[in-house]
Order: structure tokens, then C-alpha cells, then sequence
């Protein structure tokens, strides 16, 4: 319990001190990696518990961050509140979740990550191409101008004054994120304890054998779907309203490797082991972007672009952990013992 | 004695493959029922069909004279019929304790909603698996293994474990598939042992051996299939003085030898 309460006082006070030391920049980086935080625990639902290989999960946080873009932005003129677009984006995500996840009930591993790449692309095509005959969503311009995320006269986006404390907008978001962050891991934890998270770990070990246990193999996968998606769609929705601005350059099948290897570098299964991974593979970068004032300082020029050396970090750190340690850094202590016996 | 189980004349092909034809048996409440016969007779096929994972072509199946729901293994499931595969499947990366909890999946309800809450009612019942899974582990004889990963356990334990998980759906039936292949004698005289005890707890059992001895002497009611078709059904005694019996599995013209 003591050490509980250390480590939230821990990261309550980050931000303060990151915005103090490092500069506002930081704090946003932390941010958004909450938000990448949230998409990993939501895809560590499919990938982690159910063992449904999903490389298109970032339609989900399309799908959340459209709705949001949608219902409070001048592109219709309607500007819903929070509280109600929000959970709104969220069932959207997670009806196109069960939706995307039916067609593939029959599919397995290879099969079922090709399938659902294709989907992932389709959704963003769509976003893409869906300015006429009817302008929906604005093609690839995007939607700008989204409302701010905002609770009655609160505002996140700006800065808040309490008295003679000025708490920065980075701030704000960073609690918010926080908040619907620690509300996924609740809930993803008290699945994964669940009649439920095991009947999704006994399709992912032998789906034949838990059918005939009596488990409705078919629907427990939709289920597992439709779940992870509506937490995508949660931290979509949340995106849009920190970035004000959202276009489908935003959800390409990148960014769902990019949320897979979170979840894999990590540890599958375990939420320790996502936290680490997507807070280590979202902030990984932005510690690259030095590089370039380091190279220049080294050898008078930019030899790799940080864009690039990302990349190839990336690729790197997945091949180094698959052979020294497959398990992932943080594994559920069972899965460590199981990955030592082969 | 009532029978539990009925099939009546069903068929199974597999593109020209005539894999049953018209097999009609029957499985009498709280009775240990073998089926034996050559490799590629067709055991495994019948036992797939009355646990759901085909369809028959032909032909029905009838559980206490109430038709059974064909080809939807978790629907069997509910009916109360469990069954162990020829070769074991285990939730493997789980706990031996895991596997059986989730044996217990369709005894309890809790939903997503309910886990999510974390209600009362989700920790109560959740008391209660653990409980009854705890009691199933104790029923094979597996407590000290309870927090080993289902993958370690020894051939025989995960034998016995896989028993286990089909017990915790407090079946009717018990479809055994090869249980004692691979075993040592002290190993398969445990398991019959355990397979009478399950009996006298009320669960009937069927069983698929190739070890005739061993279920001559396990079974009050032996089925014999030769090339998709029963050629004997009967107690024992009767079945392994049948002709047709010694002639499938020793040939033709050899009786001399039986």
C-alpha cells in the first residue's frame, strides 16, 4: 500500500518537474504517450489476452477521433459536450470493433493479421475519400478547429488559475489522460482476473479445447474486440481534442505496427509490461529527434534522419528481444518461467 | 437401466471416405462404455461427432430421448458432455489451477459488465469457482501442482489434469479419447481407478482404448467398430469371443490362434 501511494504521488508530481526541468515540449510528449498507453492496454485486450493478431487497430483510434472531430467542430456545426461525444466515440469504436472482428471469426495468426491490416487501410481510405458526393470528413485535409476538451467553464487546453497557482495547459491534459488512462488499467485489469479474460486466455491457448469447455468461442472473440476497440476509440477521441486537428495521415498502418510492438516489447498479457513498453517506444523517439543536433555537433551534418534511425532502432530492439528475451521485458512472472523452460 | 445417450444410424463421409455408416449405439446411465476397434475404424470420428466437432451426414443423436445440438461443441458442452482429446490439450501456458477454473466457465455467469464493477455478486461467485476448482484438483490428486504451469506436469498429471477440466463442467457424460496411451501399468491401473470412481459419482463414461485387456476389464459395455461399421456391441465377455471381433483384429482363417 505504501509503496502505492509513493508511486501516485510519484506520477502526480512528474509533470511539474518535467515542466520545470525539461520545458513544456516534454510534457507533451508524456501526454501522448498516455494516449499510446491507452491503445496499448486496449490492444493488449485483442493481441495480449484473446491472442487475435490485429495489425489495423489504429481504426479504432480513427474511429474515436472522427467522432469526436465530428460532433464538436464547424465541419457540421454541432458542439456536443465531453461528456457525451466521448463515450459516443467510444461505442462507435467499439460497434466498427465488433463489426471488423466478424468477418475474421474463422481466421487465425497470419490469416487474421492480413485481414485485419486490410481493414485497418479501408477505414483510412474511407476517412480519406469521403468528401464527396456528401463532404464528411473533409478528405485529407482534415477536420481543424475541434473544440477543446473541455468540462463546462473548465477548459484543458488552457491553462488553469487557482488563485495564484497557474497550472499549465500540458498539465491539465496530462491529469485527464492520467485519469482515463488508470480508468482503462482498471478495467482491463479486472477482465484479465475475470471469468471472462480467462475464457479469452483459453481461446488464445487452444480455442478447440475451450469450445469444448463450453465456451462460446465466437462471441468471447467478438467481445474481445469490440472491448479493445472501444478503448481505442476512447484515446481517439481524446486525440482529437488535445490535437484539434485530425486527418487520416494520422492512422496509418504504422502506427498500428508501432502500438503492436508496444504491446510485444512489453510484455503480451501482463499490463506492467505494456505500460513499460509504450511508454519506452513513445518516448524513444522524441529522445532520437536530439540526435540531429548531436550529429550536426559531431560531423557538421545530419547523416541519418532521426525519422529513419527510429526506424531502424525499432527493427533492431524487436530482433535483439525476440532472441534474448522473448518474453518481453516486463513478463507476468508464469509467462518468464514458461519462456526458461524451452 | 435408462440409456443417456443415443445414436441411431448415423454416417459420416469425408469426400469418397466412408468414415461411419449407420453406427447406432447407445451409452446407459452411470455406465462405463468402451469403444475399441483397429486403427482408422473410426473411433475418433464418432467420438467428434457426439462432441460436436462435426457434423453427422446422417442420422441422430439423442441425449436422455431429447435431440442433441450437432456440430456446435460449445452447445454439447452445455448439454453435459466433456470430453479429453487423443492428444491432451491443455491451456498450456496457464496454471494447472487456471485450466480447471476455466472448466468452470459455463457453471458461473459473471459478464463483462460484472467484472468490470467487480460487484458482489462477480466476488461471491468467483469464491465459489475457486472453491469447486480446488475440489476437482483434489479429485485427481493434483493439489500440490496447483500453481505449476499446465505444460511442466508430467505426461500422466496432464492426463489427469485434462480429466479435471472436463469434471468441472459437471458433466453427464465423460468422453474419454485414448486416455491411458502412452501410460505405464501403475499409471493406467490409477486411471481406471479414477474412471470408477467418476462413475460412482454419477457421471457416465466413454472410453477409447486400444489396450483391450485393460477396458475388458474397466467396462460393463464394450462397442466394437471395424471400417466405420459396429460389428459387435455387448458386455465383455461376449464381445471378445465374438467372431467378427477376433477376425478384425487378428484376420481371417486364424481363429485357431485366438
Amino acid at each position: 500500500m505504501k509503496k502505492n501511494i509513493s508511486l501516485l504521488v510519484a506520477v502526480l508530481l512528474l509533470p511539474w518537474l518535467l515542466y520545470f526541468s525539461a520545458g513544456q515540449s516534454w510534457v507533451r510528449i508524456i501526454d501522448f504517450s498516455l494516449l499510446y498507453l491507452m491503445l496499448s492496454l486496449g490492444l493488449n485486450v485483442v493481441v495480449g489476452y484473446a491472442g487475435l493478431l490485429d495489425l489495423g487497430y489504429i481504426a479504432f483510434f480513427a474511429v474515436g477521433a472522427y467522432c469526436y472531430a465530428l460532433l464538436s467542430s464547424p465541419q457540421f456545426g454541432i458542439h456536443w459536450p465531453l461528456l457525451v461525444i466521448l463515450p459516443i466515440g467510444a461505442v462507435c469504436a467499439g460497434l466498427f470493433g465488433v463489426l471488423l472482428g466478424a468477418p475474421t471469426l474463422r481466421l487465425k495468426g497470419d490469416y487474421l493479421a492480413i485481414v485485419t491490416l486490410g481493414f485497418g487501410e479501408i477505414i483510412r481510405i474511407f476517412l480519406n475519400n469521403l468528401s464527396s458526393p456528401v463532404n464528411i470528413t473533409n478528405g485529407p485535409q482534415g477536420i481543424s478547429d475541434i473544440d477543446p476538451l473541455h468540462l463546462g467553464s473548465i477548459v484543458f487546453n488552457h491553462g488553469l488559475v487557482f488563485g495564484d497557482i497557474r497550472i499549465p495547459s500540458v498539465i491539465n491534459i496530462y491529469y485527464l489522460f492520467l485519469l482515463a488512462v488508470i480508468i482503462t488499467m482498471i478495467f482491463s485489469s479486472r477482465l484479465e482476473r475475470s471469468r471472462v479474460g480467462r475464457a479469452w486466455m483459453a481461446i488464445r491457448e487452444d480455442e478447440l479445447a475451450a469450445s469444448c469447455v463450453g465456451i462460446h468461442t465466437k462471441r468471447y472473440k467478438l467481445l474481445a474486440f469490440g472491448l479493445g476497440a472501444t478503448m481505442g476509440g476512447l484515446s481517439g477521441g481524446l486525440f482529437a481534442g488535445f490535437q484539434g486537428f485530425v486527418s487520416p495521415e494520422s492512422f496509418t498502418l504504422m502506427e498500428s505496427v508501432m502500438i503492436l510492438c508496444m504491446v510485444v516489447l512489453g510484455g503480451m498479457g501482463h499490463i506492467p509490461g505494456v505500460i513499460v513498453g509504450s511508454l519506452l517506444l513513445s518516448i524513444l523517439p522524441e529522445v532520437l529527434r536530439e540526435t540531429a543536433g548531436w550529429q550536426r555537433g559531431l560531423f557538421g551534418q545530419v547523416i541519418v534522419d532521426p525519422a529513419n534511425l527510429r526506424l531502424i532502432m525499432f527493427a533492431l530492439a524487436l530482433v535483439v528481444m525476440m532472441l534474448v528475451r522473448p518474453e518481453g521485458l516486463i513478463p507476468s512472472a508464469l509467462r518468464r518461467k514458461e519462456m526458461q523452460h524451452e | 437401466m435408462n440409456n443417456l445417450l443415443e445414436l441411431n444410424h448415423v454416417s459420416k463421409r469425408f469426400g469418397g471416405l466412408v468414415a461411419l455408416k449407420e453406427v447406432s449405439m447407445h451409452i446407459p446411465e452411470q455406465a462405463i462404455v468402451g469403444l475399441i476397434g483397429p486403427n482408422g475404424a473410426g473411433k475418433t470420428t464418432l467420438f467428434n461427432i457426439i462432441t460436436g466437432l462435426y457434423r453427422p451426414d446422417q442420422g441422430e443423436l439423442l441425449l436422455r430421448h431429447q435431440p442433441l445440438p450437432v456440430g456446435m461443441p460449445h452447445k454439447i458442452a452445455q448439454h453435459g458432455i466433456a470430453r479429453t482429446f487423443q492428444n491432451i490439450r491443455l491451456f498450456n501456458n496457464l496454471t494447472v489451477l487456471e485450466n480447471i477454473l476455466v472448466g468452470r466457465h459455463m457453471r458461473s455467469q459473471a459478464s463483462v459488465l460484472g467484472a468490470i464493477l467487480n460487484t458482489k455478486r462477480t466476488r461471491l461467485e468467483e469464491k465459489n469457482i475457486r472453491e469447486k476448482a480446488l475440489f476437482f484438483l483434489n479429485y485427481v490428486g493434483l493439489t500440490h501442482r496447483a500453481h505449476d504451469y499446465a505444460k511442466v506436469l508430467s505426461y500422466g498429471d496432464q492426463r489427469r489434469l485434462e480429466i479435471a477440466r472436463a469434471l468441472a463442467t459437471e458433466p453427464q457424460l465423460l468422453a474419454l479419447d485414448e486416455p491411458a496411451a502412452g501410460m505405464n501399468i501403475k499409471e493406467r491401473n490409477d486411471l481406471a481407478l479414477l474412471i470408477q470412481q467418476i462413475q460412482q459419482d454419477g457421471t457416465a463414461v466413454l472410453v477409447i482404448e486400444h489396450d483391450v485387456k485393460w477396458i475388458m476389464s474397466l467396462c460393463q459395455h464394450i462397442t466394437v467398430l471395424n471400417f466405420g461399421e459396429v460389428i459387435a456391441a455387448g458386455d465383455p465377455h461376449a464381445v471378445q469371443n465374438h467372431p467378427k471381433v477376433i477376425e478384425a483384429y487378428l484376420g481371417k482363417g486364424q481363429h485357431h490362434a485366438a
